[in-house]
């Protein structure tokens, strides 16, 4: 029991030394990928500054992606195992990713009304996000803020993996389908000025800190909703808990 | 209860998927419907080549790229501060919890021993798994 305890405290004070590490080279790096944007990628020609959005909405889309994956992961891990941490795992993934659609589906309309002149349009790249971004949203939707069920984990859990099929759509779906979205990261693409490239590759490694720095930190949240869900049991069959209380 | 929560739910979902199928594709006729009106049903390349149309409204539409640039950033960092925000009200929230049950067990393990009661207090089954991630 005490032996439990003292690695319980050793292996969570390495998880808060890790984790504010993570924070510091997650700040350090959106520091750098701001510094790298504003003060030394060029404009672009015929966008002008409104370019500038491209740094922040590809690597918000990939951003997406991770969280997308992780919370399919975790729901099929969980769907096999029953264990209560990949639940965790896949409700932070889901969140986090239903959070980084938000800021795509936000940056996206703003660069495109300089650029196309509109601010939405059923191109299928914008459609398939929005489609991914609702199917995750309804996922959240399952689950009630406090104690979900097993049937509502599971059904939840499905609806993940269910979920994380639309994303090779989403990436794929410029090639296959045509759309106006631009493809210049891609194969099809013209390609990038060589010195926008430390802005992108600065923001993607900002983005992969900060998505891992929010998965993890939800994940932890999620584990300490699920605690009080335990003393919430534990208290009501001990019969020490009111109901109505609760 | 927790069925028909689900039930309820599910509905829920069921409705915002109808909707969803039904919005879609209305939307996309509708604008597809707006390109034909616009154009005369030709392309706007094939428009453009034919004939020559006067704008209406104001003659020239200037878009300002930096309040654009700037109402991207700034609502792409709301939305993470608005998030951490929430994670901290949540994570408080679920501390206070924990806290309030794990003392009312702790009076309730007292009151039982000092009651003669032989049962002792639950080994702690949660000890290893409240380590975090």
């Amino acid at each position: 029991m005490v032996a439990f305890r003292t690695m319980g405290t050793k292996s969570q004070d390495r998880s808060v030394r890790l984790w504010r590490m993570l924070l510091g080279l997650t700040v350090l790096l959106i520091g750098g990928s701001l510094y790298e944007i504003f003060f030394v990628a060029p404009t672009e020609e015929q966008m002008g500054i409104v370019q500038k959005i491209f740094y922040f909405h590809v690597p918000s889309a990939y951003a997406m992606y991770v969280g997308f994956l992780v919370s399919a992961i975790g729901s099929a891990a969980y769907l096999k195992t029953r264990k209560e941490t990949w639940d965790a795992i896949g409700v932070a993934g889901a969140e986090v990713g239903v959070l980084f659609c938000a800021m795509v589906l936000t940056s996206g309309p703003l660069w495109a009304r300089k650029a196309w002149g509109v601010w939405w349009t059923w191109d299928p790249r914008l459609t398939t996000t929005l489609l991914a971004g609702m199917v995750f949203v309804a996922y959240l939707a399952l689950r009630p803020s406090r104690g979900a069920g097993t049937t509502e984990k599971r059904f939840a859990a499905g609806l993940a993996i269910l979920g994380l099929l639309n994303v090779p759509i989403i990436h794929y779906s410029v090639q296959r389908w045509r759309g106006q979205h631009p493809t210049v990261i891609s194969n099809r693409g013209g390609g990038l000025s060589p010195d926008m490239y430390p802005a992108l590759y600065m923001s993607f490694f900002a983005f992969t800190a900060l998505v891992a720095l929010l998965i993890w930190t939800r994940v932890r949240v999620e584990k300490t909703k699920q605690r009080v869900g335990e003393l919430e049991l534990r208290a009501a069959r001990a019969g020490h808990l009111e109901e109505e209380e609760w | 209860m927790v069925s028909q929560d689900l039930k309820a739910r599910v509905r829920c979902l069921a409705f915002s998927a109808i909707f969803l199928c039904i919005a879609l594709p209305l939307g996309g006729l509708v604008q597809a419907q707006g390109a034909d009106s616009a154009t005369g049903g030709e392309s706007a390349a094939d428009a453009r080549a034919s004939s020559f149309r006067a704008v209406e409204g104001s003659d020239a539409e200037q878009v300002p790229g930096g309040s654009l640039l700037i109402g991207a950033y700034g609502v792409m960092w709301l939305f993470v501060f608005g998030y951490v925000w929430r994670l901290q009200k949540i994570h408080g929230q679920t501390r206070e919890d924990i806290r309030r049950l794990e003392l009312a067990l702790a009076g309730a393990e007292q009151s039982g021993k000092a009651g003669g009661d032989s049962e002792g207090p639950e080994a702690g089954t949660d000890e290893a798994d409240s380590s975090g991630a």
